[in-house]
């Protein structure tokens, strides 16, 4: 069967993606979705909460701790098909290119240290006979391309086609956040920083060791308190609010919030993103606040001034420049995906 | 009957199917061919029991009459042969990597157990020698429980069964030669030579069930046996 499988299975093109309802958190992948709790007073008690400017911070040219490698990583790909089980549920197949990139900063200038790139296909195989699963991942693989199985949402099979095209997105966006632990490993240990969570690349650091700082764009869950929400709306470029312990189920970290960009009449969070570090690190460091201070700095000199970027209010120049770094080594969805239709006779 | 070494079965299947060895590039087993190359009929049954199998068999007429000791428990794998033909049956809605393991298992009993009992026995006055196996998982829910599956071997005839080893042993090569079919030592080392150096701990196990479609459970077992398992990395012991 090969890569018939999907046409004998009635497989259909999908054009673009459509997105419906809003997809859950491109961060979490479903399992991930977790209790955390959180320590508010880690650097000061609730009444004591205010802003605190970060931009007269000193950085000595020789520190240690300065992150030098930035690491980010790419999911671009799209639902291509679909087709049905027996019992009629809906599967889309996802076809991506994923990859990982470091960059380091040698002497004021980046360039690219390392770097991966896979293609996938994602989907849901459980429901379709294991004889037809394994020949198509035979062909796939002879095509260079992995197939990647998929859970089903909340553990069952829903005729919301929504809810399996997201259950399939969050596939390879997970696999792609495994490309960067990955990348982690590459460091050596060296003081990096990553676009995203610590917890989802748990396992790529060391949290005794490894000087990591996450950098979270998107702000989705609530973590503050009300002080700590007056705090955050009255953030001022260049200024952070204290810092706060998660723990979570993988790793406790230290996190704080820091506006690197703000221009009046913005959005009220406009620029603000979210940094963590991991708690063992930073307790090892005897809670030195100062490295707090110095890498908030750090993230606003770093902050990408090109505005022509869509999200350069929340991204730093190393970052920005780590993924288009990567997306000139990717091949390029259409091409790909004609690629794969004329594989698959689709 | 001469005891037939897991490594030669292996060997001598994948010659009798005409399949390549896999390699680092090709690393899924091919199966489906390997189970064809001994014409075994493989059938997914949902809630798959030893007294379904029975029906479907005696609906197609292979069967003349309801096995002996079918019962109603739920089973993983169950493989049923004869002088002249071979079925084996999985649970449909087992995850995939399982049912995989499941007919491995199945084909493993057949090769190793079963095929020198028929050949043992061809001059025999045995024209109804009949065996079949039922295999359980245990919590079927437990995706990827590591502990591996058991089966009870069942000759129809009770004055064969001397003829075969103990049901312990039986087990114990089926799951080793499934684990060695699916996951050959040298497409393992391979693997891990490959993805080790930057994928750690859980993430190696992740990264090998894809690249050869098996369970993760079945991949932590198969790296624990060839001592290939390394320590995660930032795992530190408290104090």
């Amino acid at each position: 069967m090969g890569l018939e499988f999907l046409y004998k299975n009635g497989a259909q093109r999908m054009r673009d993606d459509i997105v419906g309802p809003l997809l859950l958190d491109n961060e979490y992948e479903q399992s991930d979705v977790q209790e955390v709790q959180q320590c508010l007073e880690y650097e000061y008690p609730a009444e004591k909460w205010s802003t605190l400017p970060v931009h007269h911070t000193s950085i000595p040219a020789e520190w240690s701790l300065c992150p030098q490698r930035f690491i980010d990583g790419k999911d671009l790909g799209r639902t291509v098909a679909w087709l049905q089980t027996e019992e009629w549920y809906p599967i889309p197949v996802r076809l991506s290119e994923i990859g990982a990139v470091i960059i380091q900063n040698v002497e004021g200038r980046l360039r690219r240290e390392w770097y991966t790139i896979e293609r996938v296909v994602a989907m849901i195989i459980d429901p379709f006979p294991w004889y037809e699963i394994e020949s198509f991942a035979i062909a796939l693989q002879e095509e260079n391309l992995r197939l990647l199985p998929c859970k089903k949402p909340q553990g069952r099979l829903t005729y919301d086609f929504q809810e399996m095209r997201k259950a399939t997105q969050n596939r390879t966006l997970d696999e792609m956040m495994r490309l960067e632990k990955r990348a982690l490993v590459h460091t050596c240990d060296a003081p990096v920083l990553i676009d995203g969570r610590l917890e989802s690349r748990y396992g790529g650091f060391d949290e005794m060791l490894t000087p990591v700082v996450g950098m979270i764009k998107g702000h989705h869950r609530d973590y503050l308190h009300k002080e700590g929400w007056r705090v955050y709306y009255s953030l001022r470029c260049g200024e952070r609010t204290p810092a706060f312990l998660l723990k979570q189920k993988n790793i406790d970290v230290v996190s704080w919030y820091v506006r690197i960009d703000g221009t009046g009449g913005d959005l009220p969070n406009w620029g603000i993103v979210r940094l963590e570090i991991p708690a063992k690190f930073f307790e090892k460091l005897d809670k030195d606040w100062d490295y707090i201070n110095r890498l908030s700095y750090l993230v606003c000199e770093y902050r990408c001034r090109d505005k022509s970027y869509e999200r350069a209010s929340v991204s730093l120049y190393p970052i920005q420049r780590a993924e288009e770094s990567l997306g000139s080594l990717f091949t390029g969805a259409d091409k790909i995906i004609q690629h794969f239709y004329k594989l698959t006779q689709l | 009957m001469m005891p037939v070494s897991i490594e030669n079965a292996i060997k001598a299947l994948f010659q009798l199917a005409e399949v390549p060895p896999v390699t680092g590039q090709q690393c899924v087993v091919p199966l489906n061919e390997l189970v064809g190359a001994y014409n075994l009929v493989c059938i997914e049954m949902a809630t798959l029991t030893s007294e379904g199998a029975s029906n479907y068999l005696l609906q197609r007429g292979v069967i003349l009459q309801p096995l002996h000791m079918v019962i109603k428990e739920p089973l993983a794998g169950y493989v049923y042969v004869s002088k002249r033909v071979g079925y084996i049956f999985v649970e449909k809605d087992d995850p995939l990597g399982r049912r995989r393991f499941s007919v491995a298992h199945e084909l493993g009993h057949y090769v190793l157990h079963f095929l020198p009992l028929l050949e043992h026995t061809r001059h025999a006055e045995h024209e109804l020698l009949e065996i079949t196996e039922a295999l359980t998982w245990g919590n079927v829910e437990e995706e990827e429980k590591e502990e591996p599956p058991q089966g009870k071997v069942q000759p129809l005839r009770t004055e064969l069964e001397k003829l075969l080893p103990s049901n312990e042993q039986m087990e114990l090569e089926a799951n080793q030669f499934a684990a060695e079919l699916l996951m050959p030592e040298l497409l393992v080392r391979e693997l891990v030579k490959r993805f080790a150096v930057d994928c750690r701990g859980d993430d190696l196990i992740w990264r090998l069930a894809t690249e050869m479609m098996m369970s993760r459970a079945a991949v932590k077992v198969r790296l624990h046996s060839l001592a290939l398992l390394p320590t995660p990395a930032g795992v530190h012991e408290e104090g």
